[in-house]
């Protein structure tokens, strides 16, 4: 029904927008950035997407390398992030919203896009693992890892956007409405997991 | 189509199961007030809606650009739904403490109420199924909505008439209804593991 590029394209999109999930951190982002004015603010947002692309980036290009250097299996490794991811899932169905840590006042702008914002919110664990999983070199070409990078860079922008807009889409939203896209996400990312883990299950029965 | 909606009524009643609704929602109402238990069902049984709504327009669409199967996405329906059961039957009952005033009636509504057990994930797929858009026109989705819709009036009124049951019933009473339910839950649940996972392997 669509060109796989495309279907690559929004399945990497998909997954990494709801790992990143924007609409969650919201609460950390304003109750980070709460005290200052809104340049500021946007300019917290621009670091924290800036220095989340970076980190993810390097483990795009570098990460698998990284855990070869190690020893792990791709294989292992994509079963060991699916079932992460699925933990990850369940947990943003059945938690209730984390309350928003508070806000130390003695850090700079550019220290609180760094943590909490750029590390761990976006760029955590779970991000990280998805940016190598997605961008495995023995499954994907470049053409395809390409595609990923792309779709990185298009969630990215869109968690920007949410969080320039962040405190208009709160009063819009409620904490009940992210609440609500949050769980609905939760339940794709779950069915995402699963396809990945049944995927490499698959691959590791056929190579045994 | 009067048999067409007949059809995705009662499978959609089926798949609903309002009274089934009951223990989760009396579980999650218990110690509130009787009016904001009913604003509590509203805004459940609102949510819900849009949920499945959107799933109804864009399920089949979404998931397919993911390129999740529909046995996938009802294996981890089904994990969620095994799990959900789980904490129905070892979880306490919880009280609503005064201390937790943050937990506004609507978050009760989303959670546990709309995800996942009203639109839960067996709900979607099936409201998925039912309106694949490569075998049933616009009125027959239509009819499929109206359906949903009416299913899900009903799950309000049981939820909206459950206030005699809660002093009929008392809290031990509500724990014990909540954790029986949670049996058949997980029950359900596995049944759609099994079947998913047996329809994976045929395609192995």
């Amino acid at each position: 029904m669509f060109h796989p590029f495309v279907t690559d394209f929004f399945s990497d999109f998909i997954t990494l927008l709801v790992v990143l999930n924007p609409v969650a951190k919201l609460p950390i982002f304003l109750g980070q950035t709460a005290a200052l004015d809104s340049a500021t603010r946007n300019r917290v947002a621009m670091w924290a997407i800036i220095i989340s692309f970076g980190v993810l980036m390097f483990f795009l290009v570098a990460g698998q390398l990284l855990l070869e250097g190690l020893g792990v299996g791709l294989t292992a490794f994509r079963m060991a992030g699916s079932l992460v991811l699925l933990l990850f899932a369940l947990s943003m169905i059945f938690d209730s919203a984390p309350p928003p840590p508070p806000g130390a006042t003695d850090t700079t702008p550019l220290e609180r896009a760094v943590f909490p914002i750029a590390m761990p919110a976006l760029a955590g664990p779970g991000t990280m693992l998805t940016v190598v999983v997605l961008t495995d070199n023995h499954r994907f070409d470049w053409s395809h890892q390409l595609d990923t990078a792309i779709a990185l860079v298009v969630a990215l922008a869109v968690c920007f956007v949410v969080m320039r807009f962040a405190t208009l889409l709160v009063q819009v939203l409620r904490r009940a409405g992210i609440s609500i896209l949050s769980r609905v996400m939760g339940l794709i990312l779950a069915a995402l997991a699963v396809e990945g883990m049944l995927a490499s299950t698959r691959s590791f029965i056929h190579s045994l | 189509m009067t048999n067409n909606f007949l059809t995705d009524f009662i499978t959609l009643l089926v798949v609903l199961n309002p009274l089934g609704k009951l223990p989760i929602f009396l579980a999650t109402t218990v110690g509130l007030e009787r009016a904001v238990r009913n604003r509590v069902a509203f805004h459940a049984v609102l949510i819900s809606l849009g949920i499945l709504l959107f799933f109804l327009v864009a399920g089949q669409v979404l998931l397919q650009a993911l390129g999740v199967g529909l046995n996938t996405f009802r294996l981890a329906g089904s994990l969620v739904l095994l799990l959900f059961a789980l904490s129905m039957i070892f979880d306490t009952v919880q009280t609503p403490s005064p201390t937790q005033p943050d937990v506004s009636p609507t978050e009760r509504a989303v959670f546990p109420l709309a995800m996942p057990s009203i639109a839960g994930p067996g709900t979607m797929l099936t409201v998925v199924v039912l309106t694949d858009k490569d075998r049933f026109n616009w009125a027959q989705q239509g009819s499929t909505a109206l359906a949903l819709v009416l299913v899900l009036v009903l799950v309000y009124l049981v939820m909206r008439f459950a206030t005699p049951l809660v002093q009929f019933l008392r809290r031990a009473g509500i724990s014990i209804l909540s954790r029986v339910m949670g049996l058949i839950l997980a029950a359900v649940a596995m049944e759609g593991m099994v079947v998913s996972i047996v329809a994976i392997l045929a395609r192995l």
